[in-house]
């Protein structure tokens, strides 16, 4: 392997000093709180999952739907009042006993009554509606 | 003198739930595996998640450490460059890297531009490693900035020393032709430094 005659002029210690120029970041404590409970999560058994990018297991997280007494249709979480009609929109307490009821969110997504299980959910908005009925 | 804990020692403590023993594990490597992360992909955010599933594969799976066959330090980084090229597999890109491959336009910068030459250097000698073929850049990082030795640096590509020694050697030639500008004028800078402490002196 020989070296080149433009190539003599510059020695590896040459080199070596403007290859430290390039220096790099250190590691944020963002990271080390992640890591820290990322740990505490595997060993908690509570779900056995992690903040982890790049592994497998990632988060599921509960679909929270509100729904319209008056056009009877559900709308994500965000939304306050109905984008259809206006009317103030009532929370459906997502079952989180049913596993069947939850999914990768996506957040652009929003999720239609067809996609539920609607026994379940029936029951949750009749009673947010009695409740708020009494409240008046 | 309190005795330093072996790493194995750790490890098997971690992987029974002791989180001490995992963060002090973590204390130890986290810098170098970052770093390492960092000069591979030149993201500090998937620097980050490289390094954070790194260390969680080490608990998830501890049983594929075999102190017998390399040091922890070296199976991490290993682990890390598995990581790496997944992301650039899971990215469909062969290097996930920028190509910057042109030969840097001359610009002599000097005196009072010093820390703007400074951060000009710094640019170009990233461009210029990220320029390298992967297999060249990890050897060099892992040599040069990272300061394993050539039979480390094999274990970790998971090849013997003699590859990587070629593989140094064209990752030198390569950033030789591509920062020769660059080397003159930090020779030049260089002086000028010398000659400023001289007349502080």
């Amino acid at each position: 392997m020989g070296t080149e005659p433009e190539e003599e002029f510059v020695s590896d210690n040459e080199l070596k000093s403007l290859l430290e120029r390039w220096v790099a970041p250190g590691p944020s404590r963002v990271l080390d709180k992640r890591i820290e409970t990322s740990f505490a999560r595997e060993f908690s058994g509570a779900d056995g999952l992690s903040q982890s990018v790049l592994l497998p297991h990632r988060r599921e997280e509960v679909v929270s739907m509100k729904f319209c007494s008056v056009c009877k249709e559900e709308f994500a979480d965000k939304f306050s009042f109905c984008p259809v009609d206006g009317t103030p929109l009532a929370l459906i307490s997502p079952p989180v006993e049913d596993p069947s009821l939850t999914v990768d969110r996506d957040p652009s997504v929003t999720v239609s009554r067809d996609n539920q299980a609607p026994a379940i959910q029936n029951a949750a908005f009749n009673e947010e509606r009695v409740e708020r009925e009494r409240s008046g | 003198m309190p005795e330093r804990i072996t790493d194995e020692l750790l490890l098997q403590t971690a992987a029974d739930g002791d989180q001490a023993a995992f963060l002090e594990l973590y204390d130890r490597y986290r810098e170098p595996i970052f770093r390492f992360a960092y000069r591979l992909l030149g993201s500090v955010e998937i620097a980050e998640d490289v390094t954070h599933d790194c260390f969680l594969s080490l608990i998830r799976k501890p049983e594929n450490y075999r102190p017998e066959r390399a040091s922890l330090k070296t199976y991490l980084y290993a682990a890390a460059r598995n990581l790496a090229l997944k992301h650039f597999r899971d990215q469909g890109r062969e290097t996930g890297l920028e190509e910057v491959t042109e030969e840097p336009r001359d610009s002599p910068r000097r005196g009072p531009l010093r820390r703007l030459l400074d951060e000009e250097l710094a640019t170009h000698v990233k461009e210029a490693i990220f320029g390298l073929p992967p297999l060249q850049r990890e050897a060099l990082i892992l040599f040069e900035y990272e300061g394993l030795s050539l039979s480390e640096v094999a274990q970790v590509a998971g090849t013997d020393a003699g590859a990587i020694k070629a593989r140094l050697y064209r990752a030198r030639q390569g950033l030789r032709r591509v920062l020769r500008p660059y080397l003159e004028s930090n020779q030049e800078l260089n002086s000028g430094r010398e000659i400023v402490t001289l007349r502080e002196a």
